[in-house]
């Protein structure tokens, strides 16, 4: 036998330690299946590190944590949270919010708005990698593999590909599923291909074993119209639609009258297999509808509701929806947007934890205008948050 | 449009029994500055690959990656009868076309996983390369194979094994493993020791203190012992056998691993020693790599498909 005398040098070192956050983004296993304390207070450590960051870099926000007498150190308790500074999201149409120091941002993205000002919003490589830890973790609520290349699923996209969608936020993020698996795109130069989509649709629904659909409420019942009215049946038992992008382009659209359409036209075995997601371009994470129909935050988010004078509200109260999203480096997270909903107290029945977010409706009245406009003031006065 | 700067020929190179290997080469833009084999783990095919390819292709190496026979992808062979061996022939076979194709250069091994093993072993035959780079390389064949699959068969009898074992989702036939490892001499930590003795080129094993599969102590213990040559382990503080489940733990990584792949020999001390200092790498974008994934994705699965119709004869 060979002699086992050592005969030569041995170096050892140690790469710098991943931050927890990543950790949590990045995690194979569920990040969902937290206990309730342990999903506190992580992400209370994680959030209270992120206000750091973003308070020491971005002359913006240092401004109004400094406006508002906050400190890190006040962060002791979940409870602290609601007291951390937030932005208006009308912030980011009039100024480039950034904690952007050394030239990192890789893209700034757009919103996808049709009429007024648009919301610009920097993107750094860490925070657009754990964007799409985001959508993979979401992507666990339904039970996807979560595998980078599922071979024996396809993914159908009522949107553009990345390519097509430039820097607007929507299409992009909504191209992201790409990642997960083969992808058509059926959003070319701006028009819907109804009919290439179909035939997708009807192929996979006999040829893989999983489909995803995947659009805005409003293209997936175009191609459920499609459908119907060219008799084509589709057996949708292998099938789920996710859509995003809200309601708000198609007043005439109601969630029942949705379901049902879909349910009929692409074959689905029950409304379970139709999932809602939610993101916005100042929001970094996505927001995953589980199979009891509750849209999730993953466990380093922490949404919540505020008044009009953007007070924080307690669980159950409904207001305008304010996020603190610890996953973006290049512009802060802390925000306050347009939509009205409330967080859902306690825990979900499907088992999964996360704080569980209900999205009412988008203000758009003359009497909504007034009150983001009230809020808008009230952040240019300094007044914005306790 | 987004487009990827790795682009990649395929070849063919055969085992000693004639099996197709296919092979991706991807060229830097410029005169490359080293040659690199790179071989993915069980189950990792070589568009797996192709975010530490891109790493080190901008980086200026020459890079011959491929789907070993015997296994998921393109090459010849099912994974059914996969073994150790089917994977260090294929990785033999395209080391030997990269040295063809390159006179004079010696190609480096980036090896992952059990890639790792199966390059320890070629390393002791004297066969060609410049220094093995380990990626969660595996150093105890048998325990690693017992942690993926619950039991350690290699205390069973033959005919006391099931009829098929799962490893990462691919079903095998456990026979051929377990002949494999009996003849060849795979083992455990002992005869890793003894190859890695006779192996004189440096290697570098990039493990994880978490991970399940290959216990990072067990390697710092193997490679004091088969100390044949410089011998490096660098630790990852977090994170289990699939390092790539982590792109922001990864990009720490691979910039480590691209330097200490193609920096001069003199350096690796010093390049592992003072990883806080190292030297500005190219770095391939967010948007190329997602590109990179999808395309690569879609070619495997239109050469499968071409070469599936040319099996059955169909006109294509």
């Amino acid at each position: 036998m060979t002699s086992l005398a050592p005969a030569g040098p041995l170096t050892t070192s140690d790469l710098p330690a991943v931050h927890e956050l990543d950790a949590l983004v990045f995690s194979e296993g569920s990040c969902f299946e937290f206990a309730e304390d342990q999903e506190r207070d992580v992400r209370l450590r994680v959030i209270r590190d992120a206000v750091a960051l973003h308070a020491e870099r971005s002359p913006l926000y240092a401004g109004l944590v400094e406006r508002r007498g906050f400190t890190v150190e006040r962060l002791q308790d979940e409870r602290d949270l609601p007291t951390v500074p937030v932005l208006p999201t009308s912030v980011f149409k009039r100024t480039l919010v950034t904690s952007d120091a050394g030239g990192q941002v890789v893209r700034t993205f757009l919103s996808s708005g049709t009429h007024g000002r648009l919301s610009l919003v920097p993107r750094d490589e860490t925070t657009l990698q754990r964007l799409l830890g985001s959508v993979r973790v979401g992507l666990r609520l339904l039970d996807a593999n979560e595998d980078t290349d599922a071979d024996d699923a396809q993914i159908i996209n009522l949107g553009p590909s990345r390519q097509q969608a430039g820097d607007i936020w929507f299409g992009y993020v909504m191209s992201l599923i790409e990642i997960i698996s083969e992808t058509g795109h059926y959003v070319v130069d701006g028009r819907l291909d109804l009919a290439g989509a179909a035939a997708h649709v009807a192929r996979a629904s006999r040829d893989v074993g999983r489909a995803f659909v995947v659009g805005p409420p409003v293209f997936v019942c175009a191609l459920a119209a499609y459908l119907t009215e060219r008799r084509i049946s589709v057996d949708g038992s292998n099938i789920t639609v996710i859509t995003g992008g809200g309601w708000k382009s198609h007043a005439a659209l109601d969630g029942p009258t949705f379901t049902r359409t879909a349910i009929t036209a692409l074959g689905l075995p029950d409304a379970s297999c139709l999932r809602d997601a939610f993101n916005q371009v100042e929001l970094n994470s996505v927001l995953m509808e589980c199979a009891a129909g509750r849209k999730h935050a993953p466990p380093w988010l922490y949404p919540m509701t505020r008044n009009e004078r953007l007070e924080p509200l307690s669980d159950g109260e409904p207001g305008l929806l304010s996020y603190l999203d610890p996953t973006a480096v290049s512009y802060p997270c802390f925000i306050v947007g347009d939509d009205l909903g409330r967080i859902t107290p306690g825990r979900c029945p499907c088992g999964s934890g996360g704080r569980l977010v209900e999205i009412t409706r988008r203000l758009d009245g003359p009497a909504d205008a007034g009150c983001a406009l009230k809020m808008q003031d009230r952040f240019d006065l300094g007044e914005a948050s306790p | 449009m987004t487009t990827t700067h790795l682009h990649s020929d395929q070849l063919v190179a055969y085992t000693g029994d004639g099996s197709r290997v296919v092979v991706w080469r991807s060229e830097p833009r410029s005169t490359p500055r080293g040659v690199v084999v790179l071989a993915g783990g069980f189950a990792q095919r070589m568009r797996h690959m192709g975010a530490i390819a891109a790493y080190l292709v901008a980086n200026g190496a020459l890079v011959y990656r491929f789907d070993p026979v015997r296994h998921p992808g393109l090459s010849d062979g099912n994974v059914g009868s996969f073994s150790l061996s089917a994977l260090s022939d294929s990785l033999q076979a395209v080391r030997e076309l990269a040295e063809k194709e390159n006179p004079g250069e010696t190609p480096v091994a980036v090896a992952s996983s059990l890639a790792a093993r199966a390059a320890v072993r070629l390393a002791t035959r004297g066969s060609g390369f410049a220094r093995l780079v380990l990626l969660v390389g595996v150093v105890d064949y048998r325990r690693t194979l017992a942690q993926a699959l619950g039991t350690d068969y290699s205390t069973w009898t033959i005919d006391e094994l099931p009829a098929t074992i799962t490893i990462e989702g691919q079903v095998c036939d456990p026979r051929a493993v377990w002949l494999d490892e009996r003849d060849q001499r795979w083992g455990g930590a002992e005869e890793t020791v003894i190859d890695l003795l006779s192996v004189r080129v440096p290697v570098i094993n990039f493990v994880s203190v978490s991970d399940e599969w290959v216990d990072a102590e067990q390697v710092e213990g193997i490679f004091r012992l088969g100390a044949g040559g410089e011998r490096y382990i660098v630790r990852l503080p977090e994170g289990q056998h699939r390092i790539s489940a982590n792109p922001v733990a990864l990009r720490t990584l691979l910039r480590m691993l691209t330097t200490v792949a193609l920096c001069p020999q003199d350096r690796i001390a010093e390049v592992v020693a003072t990883q806080d200092d190292l030297p500005v790498i190219a770095e391939p974008g967010f948007d190329e790599l997602v590109t990179l994934t999808v395309q690569e994705r879609a070619r495997e699965r239109a050469e499968a498909h071409s070469s599936a119709a040319r099996s059955s004869g169909a006109v294509i």
